[in-house]
């Protein structure tokens, strides 16, 4: 109707359209938009397979096929990924040398560049001269069909391999993927948590410290009065270094035991003077104190403790 | 007696819904398990059934053997799954993101696409054999935008969510998508150069270089750009400000509801 940019318009509709999150929120968890985005995707990519000028590869007065397939793979290489290397350390997102190959190996060509193929098409059939398309237009028409569709379908083909070829043990996304496990390896190895889930653990894991903290006081309030006898081995610790168990949640190991039973002889002349319920203390150290020093509480607090680790379980599945 | 209608229509839809169909069925293994992209097994499929091979699926014949008026029905075709799949796009990011992360986004959109426009025309203009700049200029801005729908099959799935943490997830959502609309004025500084100053001045429009620079900046940065940012932000606002007002009075059910955005899509690409 006004010419206007249509594609850029309803990208910055559907932003300003949710920009309180309302709507954004009430339809996160359905499955109408994603369906709806499948068939469309699709029906426009079947359409592709079917309307590709797979004749003009072969033969066109352009470009001969053995310059073609160099020019597929180097703009796939060096399209985006040089541009992404550069700037990476400017985007906060973008965390590391990693996952700026992974950002700019990853940049499609699909939709919208037969989008744009066919609006300059349109442009050019209207640039004439004598009474037919210009020799010069007609030309960049013909160009622009070839490569643009090829093009396309290297980056249909080559994006759409390359994950699952790696998966199956090729080198490419195998560094990648390995590359962005290793610092969550040494993470992991840090807290004792299952190495073969996400880095996004780290986030988790301080989610679940939050979770811990708010928790903590309900918990010390159950677990503590009913064994007063644990009391002066269980360890008041001072609230920083709480925090900083409660990062490593899945920390079961006798490096804990001993931190636990250095702070219990360290908090043993102030767990007087601190109030036991406000103290934030280790759950585990308590569930450890109570296994030893008073039996008849044991089974229950055990129960609570494998509760506890279910939760722990789930917090990380969920998020992962 | 039973008989086959062999029309077209009946043929599409055999075909395509067949396919889609029995995909369905394995949709999950391919996807979740082989990492395969749908648009890839999508595409396979159309080649398949396409006029190259099996020829069930025709599109020269439901244009009426018009190459030209095929090349239309794949215009629009293209744009409203791309008006659609932005609006989403848009949807799914978090309040006020472009306005929250504008420096990243600035960064890959501004000097990022420009470097990717003249290092894709570079490549082009080295390997085609006999070509101007402007016409690898020309192409190059074709390729420059990075593809919404691809993003989202590498974005969205078990991999993604394995080894792509969301804060990136988010970025390479925006990104392709403002993109997309940003292609505009580097095909445009193209082809209008090549309108007004190309073919060694035989039949060139006339003006010059000097008209080409003013309908650039004229036509495409204030006109197709500017306005499209103004009439996106008004449509969106006062179609969350009307669904909100509806939503209040309980007026609107829940299907509607849902569909909301998607519909709201299609009347934006439609009439522009």
């Amino acid at each position: 109707m006004i010419g206007s940019d249509d594609v850029l318009a309803c990208f910055i509709a559907g932003n300003v359209f949710t920009w309180d999150d309302w709507f954004r929120l009430e339809t996160k968890d359905d499955s109408l938009q994603p369906t709806i985005d499948m068939l469309l995707n699709v029906g426009v990519f079947m359409w592709f397979g079917a309307v590709c000028p797979w004749h003009l590869f072969g033969e066109n007065n352009v470009i001969p096929i053995y310059r073609l397939i160099p020019l597929g793979i180097l703009v796939l290489l060096l399209r985006r990924l040089p541009m992404i290397l550069v700037f990476h350390r400017f985007i906060h997102q973008v965390e590391d040398f990693r996952r700026a190959l992974f950002l700019g190996y990853f940049g499609p060509i699909g939709v919208s560049a037969i989008f744009y193929l066919y609006i300059s098409k349109e442009f050019l059939r209207d640039v004439t001269y004598q009474g037919g398309e210009r020799l010069d237009a007609a030309h960049l028409s013909e160009m622009m069909d070839v490569v643009v569709w090829f093009l396309v379908l290297c980056s249909i083909v080559g994006h759409g391999l390359s994950i699952p070829l790696g998966k199956l043990g090729l080198y490419l996304p195998r560094t990648i993927s390995t590359a962005l496990s290793s610092d969550r390896l040494s993470f992991a190895q840090s807290t004792a948590r299952d190495t073969s889930e996400t880095d996004l653990d780290r986030d988790n894991a301080r989610d679940i410290a939050s979770v811990f903290r708010r928790r903590r006081p309900a918990e010390s309030g159950d677990a503590t009065p009913t064994t007063p006898g644990a009391l002066s081995r269980a360890p008041t610790e001072p609230p920083t270094d709480t925090a900083r168990n409660a990062v490593k949640p899945a920390d079961s190991g006798g490096a804990l035991d001993a931190r636990s039973s250095l702070a219990a002889s360290n908090s043993q002349k102030n767990s007087n003077a601190r109030p036991v319920i406000s103290a934030p203390t280790n759950p585990r150290a308590i569930g450890r104190a109570i296994h030893n020093v008073a039996n008849s509480t044991h089974a229950q607090d055990s129960a609570e403790r494998l509760h506890r680790s279910i939760r722990f379980g789930d917090e990380g599945g969920n998020a992962a | 007696m039973p008989t086959l209608s062999v029309v077209n229509f009946n043929i599409v839809c055999a075909t395509a819904g067949g396919f889609i169909t029995l995909f369905g069925l394995v949709s999950y293994l391919f996807k979740e398990k082989f990492y395969l992209s749908e648009a890839l097994i999508s595409s396979i499929f159309g080649v398949v059934f396409g006029p190259h091979a099996a020829n069930f699926i025709r599109p020269l014949d439901y244009a009426n053997g018009s190459e030209i008026d095929l090349e239309t029905i794949t215009l629009y075709f293209t744009r409203l799954v791309l008006g659609v799949q932005l609006v989403l796009a848009g949807v799914q990011l978090p309040s006020k993101y472009l306005r929250k992360e504008w420096r990243s986004l600035a960064i890959l959109l501004g000097p990022g696409m420009c470097i990717m426009w003249v290092v894709t025309s570079l490549i082009i203009w080295a390997l085609v054999p006999n070509v101007p700049f402007l016409f690898a200029l020309a192409v190059g801005s074709c390729v420059t935008p990075t593809d919404p729908i691809l993003s989202n099959s590498i974005v969205k799935g078990k991999f993604a969510d394995k080894n792509i943490p969301p804060s990136m997830q988010k970025i390479i959502i925006a990104e392709s998508g403002a993109n997309d609309g940003l292609g505009y004025p580097f095909l445009f500084l193209a082809l209008y150069l090549i309108k007004f100053t190309g073919n060694h001045g035989l039949g060139v429009a006339e003006g010059g270089a000097g008209k080409a620079m003013g309908l650039w900046f004229g036509e495409t940065w204030g006109y197709v750009i500017i306005l499209s940012v103004i009439y996106g932000a008004v449509v969106g606002w006062i179609a969350k400000e009307l669904l909100h007002w509806a939503e209040d009075r309980q007026y609107v059910d829940r299907e509607s509801f849902l569909v909301f955005a998607i519909t709201l899509a299609v009347s934006l690409s439609k009439p522009m």
